[in-house]
């Protein structure tokens, strides 16, 4: 895979993140429709991202990795690091202006739009994820149970997803 | 550390290339990034408790108005928040503490867990554990973006309206305009800039990084 490539992947997925996932879509159309990796691997980085330390930006290392081992990943680490530099030269000019109708109307423009796109990219990663032709009863009582815990924000994802991959466990083995 | 607290009367924060110990402010970065687990809120606890409450190295009101402005930022926004805060600490030499202390060691961490995760991945134990881990994974993003929706829309009836119809067209586009993704965004950056600005409110996106 071209290392070029890849880091202009990532570039364009960082400079393009406003909070949260939003990268998410952009990715996505690049690695997974280009065939690079599968929704599958994708979910499983996203996955370690959140188990992971740091800004939760630093999914895109886990999914670097998975596109391109420790190259991809270092390749994605600089993409995450560069693109927010950008505020320091121009926060001279911006401090003032932080409440300026043309520019938070940017910022709320950006951010629907990406939002929207991660709920898209969300509910076609579950049904990518499912085995049968939708995820199962149990598996959508999951994805209740970690919107409520994201929401409520007060316990560690990863007991989250320990909650989850036993219930898995249990599910696999009954059925 | 009168000069740290207060930025210059322009409002442009102090790029002072001394600040304190380099070795202090390498350890704390380091202490944010690798002890903060599941994401942005968590990282700017730390932040937040190591940097204003415990080392005082600035005051609360120049830790929000250095957070409010990262929000503008392209990228990761807690990376842009750690860099304004370097740069008001320690200058320059500040700004490369922050932004690698937060980043590479928790980066490696990261890589570490991916390539350990390969190792194990096709067992059919750990194949039957991700088909639960997979919507729960799916869920906390659902939630995030909730919490963004919650966060960025008008309080206002009317304008909450035109949030919502720009938030629809951009999850229909999401699923029935495949390979759109960057012309969305760039639409709604448009539609964000003629029609969405308010004079009174100050962006309050998520602080989700």
């Amino acid at each position: 895979m071209d290392p070029l490539w890849l880091f202009l992947v990532f570039i364009r997925a960082s400079v393009f993140s406003v909070g949260g996932q939003s990268g998410l879509p952009l990715l996505r159309e690049d690695l997974v429709h280009s065939g690079v990796m599968s929704d599958t691997q994708l979910i499983e980085a996203l996955t370690i991202g959140r188990l992971s330390t740091g800004p939760g930006g630093l999914y895109m290392v886990a999914i670097g990795y998975v596109a391109g081992s420790w190259l991809g990943a270092a390749l994605a680490l600089i993409a995450v690091a560069v693109p927010p530099l950008v505020i320091l030269p121009v926060s001279a000019y911006l401090r003032p202006r932080l409440v300026h109708r043309r520019v938070n109307g940017l910022i709320r423009g950006l951010a629907l739009t990406t939002t929207g796109l991660v709920i898209a990219t969300s509910v076609d990663l579950l049904w990518s994820a499912s085995v049968d032709a939708g995820p199962a009863a149990w598996q959508l009582a999951l994805v209740g149970l970690g919107f409520a815990i994201s929401v409520e924000g007060k316990r560690h994802p990863a007991l989250v997803i320990v909650v989850g991959a036993a219930v898995g466990v249990v599910a696999a083995r009954q059925g | 550390m009168d000069r740290i607290l207060s930025p210059p009367a322009d409002g442009h924060p102090g790029e002072s290339q001394a600040g304190p110990p380099a070795r202090e402010q390498l350890l704390d970065w380091l202490t944010i990034g690798t002890q903060s687990f599941g994401g942005g809120p968590s990282t700017l606890y730390l932040m937040r408790a190591i940097l204003v409450g415990k080392r005082n190295w600035l005051s609360m009101s120049a830790f929000v108005q250095d957070w409010t402005l990262s929000r503008l930022s392209i990228g990761n926004q807690l990376t842009a928040l750690a860099a304004l805060i370097g740069q008001r600490i320690g200058g320059r030499r500040g700004v490369f503490f922050a932004v690698s202390g937060l980043l590479i060691p928790s980066g490696i961490i990261t890589a570490i867990m991916t390539s350990g995760f390969g190792l194990i991945r096709d067992q059919p134990a750990i194949q039957s554990a991700l088909a639960g881990i997979a919507p729960v994974t799916i869920g906390m993003m659902l939630g995030i973006s909730y919490i963004m929706i919650r966060t960025i829309t008008s309080p206002r009836s009317w304008m909450l309206i035109v949030d919502i119809v720009v938030l629809s067209a951009a999850v229909g586009a999401g699923f029935y305009l495949p390979g759109s993704t960057m012309a969305v965004i760039v639409a709604g950056a448009v539609i964000g800039t003629l029609f969405l600005g308010r004079d009174d409110e100050v962006p309050r996106e998520t602080i989700e990084g």
